[in-house]
């Protein structure tokens, strides 16, 4: 990245989306104009019909703006090609639906190695990347369940590591806790806070006020205008993940953490792209076993150790 | 690319497998018309076989005279029908003896068919081949006897030699030396039974299983105007053929005073022109079998397409995580492709079957070659593309957000 503003990682300017012509048209979105910083965690909200899920589309390059410009991670991708947007969104972007989205004819496993196919791996380092993240989400015993066999809440948290699995720069959420119950909400939000206190940047469209607690920062949206921008965050004590990669730190060798004390920096694992070593970092050390938030702490320590690259094709 | 192509193909198959029964009914489809051409190219294969098989055997030193009517009548369904047969021809017994005098000729000998009744003891048989000839038509083609022995003018004039399977029409057994019957008011004995050959299609139209051979010089002295179709003609060995095809021209013209209503032929191609009307009833009886192998694929079309409709929202989540419109495209290519393939390789054991089959009750036996393996795998491959690019274009141009949005 040698880009000087470094911390911004998408830019929309001007961005308008039109529908029909004439006397039937219409604006999704109106000069839109929205600077995301790596480690935010934005929630956009508004009543329906006006423009969110379209602002997230054309952020996710699902969507084209008819006018503007939309600069994601340094690069102009308001005109690139419909290949070009579909590698980007391989590798740079993770989408989370309310629908929760799988395809129903693939085991878990696959489900969530769907991006990395796109991306150019080979099966079994597909599979091994996917085993990964699901042992994190703790759905490794349910690997080849079918998706039917699995609840709302395990189908959300499945699409979760589905979008984390290619590293992207980005996660977009749209109302991932929409078909949710309040219990299977909380979970998924907390696995989206952690994902979010790894330096993940995310952009979210809910409905729910409740939620807002755990974003960073709240956009109003009103007929495709900002309405209200609320940070509640400032943006330096946002979580700071180099490029805004998930920092997974895994403890070693008891899988006990609270028993366990760091002994040494070798005890400690950090992996991830530009993780830099000389800096500090904020670690979150959790129990690998209980999903439940309240067993988390978080710890402040040094790390010297080098980091092990992602072995992830980043180029 | 490598990685992807290998994924998309697992991909296709991945699919095609979870849709067994759907799979298995459309490549079905393309088996019927792949099983069909296979079949007719391996029955049409067998019979050339059997044709190319008689007329391999010894004939690289034999010669055809036929009679000819100029370059502009010898049409190219003249040359399928054999019309001249029916003709009239202007060859003569005066030709047959010039041909004889030529050096390097071993023999010679005339055929003069005609479709007539005998009587047997005043019972009539109809529709008899009576074969007129000379003793060198068993040199000539290499006839064996099962009893008896060969016309010999020298001997008796009236005699016949008789097919294996006329001998058991007419006299009801094979041994059928001495018996005699009656054609043109001329009693005929039977000096001898050929043995059965089973070769109805040869170069001379004759079938010698079912003929009766009688002298030439016997027959024209009761038969006015005796019709000679073609003079076989045995040169002493294969690199005579053509010096004697130009010496029996020469003489045959310097007879005829000039006329040039006559052509002398040589090598397998001219020496059976059924071959040429058979690979045009087998390129025919494709043509209507490829018939079935669009109605195959149009069954591809039609399950491909209930295909992208029924998993657009795949399709939408496919390209949401990454997946390009080529690769989507790919992929439903993949699985058309796969789809006909498979019904190709199951139509060519089909029709292999089948043509064992048919064979048993057929005196040919099925023509195994590359050439149908290669064709039909082409065939399949195009089938597979043809039918499967459109749905494989459509489910590519699917929008994703509308893709997305779609419930079942």
């Amino acid at each position: 990245m040698s880009n000087q503003d470094n911390d911004t990682i998408i830019e929309l300017k001007a961005v308008s989306k039109r529908y029909g012509f004439g006397d039937a048209e219409s604006y999704a979105l109106r000069n839109f104009d929205l600077k995301v910083k790596r480690g935010e965690f934005i929630m956009i909200m508004g009543p329906s019909g006006c423009g969110k899920t379209t602002l997230l589309n054309i952020i996710g390059l699902l969507d084209k703006a008819s006018s503007g410009e939309y600069i994601l991670a340094g690069k102009d991708v308001s005109r690139v090609s419909a290949g070009k947007k579909a590698r980007f969104r391989a590798k740079e972007i993770g989408f989370i639906f309310q629908n929760f989205n799988l395809v129903p004819t693939l085991p878990i496993i696959e489900n969530v190695s769907l991006p990395l196919i796109y991306a150019g791996y080979s099966k079994t380092r597909r599979l091994r990347m996917a085993d990964n993240i699901l042992e994190h989400f703790h759905l490794r015993e349910r690997e080849y369940y079918m998706p039917y066999q699995l609840s709302g809440g395990q189908q959300q948290r499945v699409a979760i590591a589905r979008s984390l699995i290619s590293n992207p720069s980005i996660i977009l959420a749209d109302e991932p806790t929409g078909n949710l119950d309040s219990r299977n909400s909380h979970i998924i939000m907390e696995e989206l806070r952690e994902i979010h206190s790894m330096g993940n940047t995310i952009i979210m469209v809910t409905h729910n006020p409740a939620l807002t607690t755990y974003a960073t920062r709240v956009i109003n949206m009103l007929d495709g205008e900002i309405d209200t921008d609320i940070k509640t965050v400032d943006d330096s004590e946002l979580p700071k993940g180099g490029k805004g990669e998930k920092v997974s730190v895994k403890v070693l060798p008891s899988r006990d953490p609270i028993k366990m004390e760091i002994q040494s920096e070798s005890d400690v694992v950090v992996s991830g792209d530009n993780v830099t070593t000389e800096e500090d970092a904020d670690v979150l050390i959790m129990p690998e076993e209980k999903p439940k938030a309240p067993a988390k702490k978080t710890a402040k320590k040094t790390t010297k150790k080098k980091s092990t690259k992602k072995k992830g094709a980043k180029k | 690319m490598k990685y992807l192509l290998n994924t998309h193909f697992h991909l296709a198959l991945d699919n095609l497998r979870q849709n067994r029964g759907r799979t298995f009914l459309s490549a079905l489809g393309i088996a019927i018309g792949v099983a069909s051409i296979v079949l007719i190219m391996s029955l049409t294969g067998g019979v050339n076989n059997l044709i190319s098989a008689s007329s391999s055997k010894n004939n690289a030193n034999l010669i055809l005279v036929r009679p000819s009517f100029g370059k502009a009548e010898n049409s190219f369904i003249d040359g399928l029908t054999n019309s001249r047969q029916f003709s009239k021809s202007n060859l003569t017994i005066e030709d047959v003896k010039t041909i004889k005098k030529v050096k390097t000729v071993k023999s010679a000998a005339p055929i003069a068919i005609s479709n007539s009744a005998v009587s047997i003891a005043g019972k009539v048989y109809q529709n008899n081949t009576i074969v007129a000839t000379n003793n060198d038509l068993q040199d000539v083609l290499d006839l064996h006897l099962k009893n008896g022995q060969f016309l010999d003018y020298k001997l008796r004039e009236n005699v016949a030699v008789v097919g294996y399977k006329t001998a058991m029409s007419l006299f009801g057994t094979p041994e059928a030396i001495a018996r005699t019957f009656t054609y043109n008011d001329k009693q005929f004995m039977v000096v001898g039974v050929l043995d059965e050959m089973n070769d109805p299609i040869n170069f001379n139209n004759v079938d010698f299983d079912n003929s009766i051979l009688i002298n030439i010089d016997f027959a024209s002295t009761f038969e006015s105007s005796i019709q000679i179709q073609q003079i076989d003609v045995r040169t002493n060995t294969s690199s005579d053929v053509d010096s004697a095809v130009a010496k029996i021209e020469k003489k045959l013209k310097e007879l005829k005073n000039g006329d040039e209503n006559f052509e002398v032929v040589s090598g397998n191609s001219n020496l059976h022109p059924a071959g040429s009307m058979l690979s045009v009833i087998s390129g025919m009886l494709t043509l209507v079998a490829s018939i079935s192998l669009i109605v195959g694929g149009v069954g591809i079309m039609n399950i491909m397409l209930v295909s992208v409709s029924e998993r657009t929202r795949e399709i939408g989540i496919r390209k949401a995580v990454g997946a390009s419109s080529s690769q989507i495209m790919l992929q439903f290519l993949f699985e058309s492709l796969i789809l006909s393939v498979i019904g190709g390789i199951m139509g060519f054991i089909f029709g292999y079957i089948f043509a064992f089959f048919i064979s048993l009750v057929s005196p040919f036996a099925p023509h195994i070659s590359w050439q149908i393996l290669g064709l039909t795998g082409a065939t399949s491959l195009l089938v597979g593309i043809a039918f499967g690019i459109y749905p494989a274009i459509k489910a590519a141009r699917k929008d994703p957000i509308e893709s997305l949005k779609f419930y079942r």
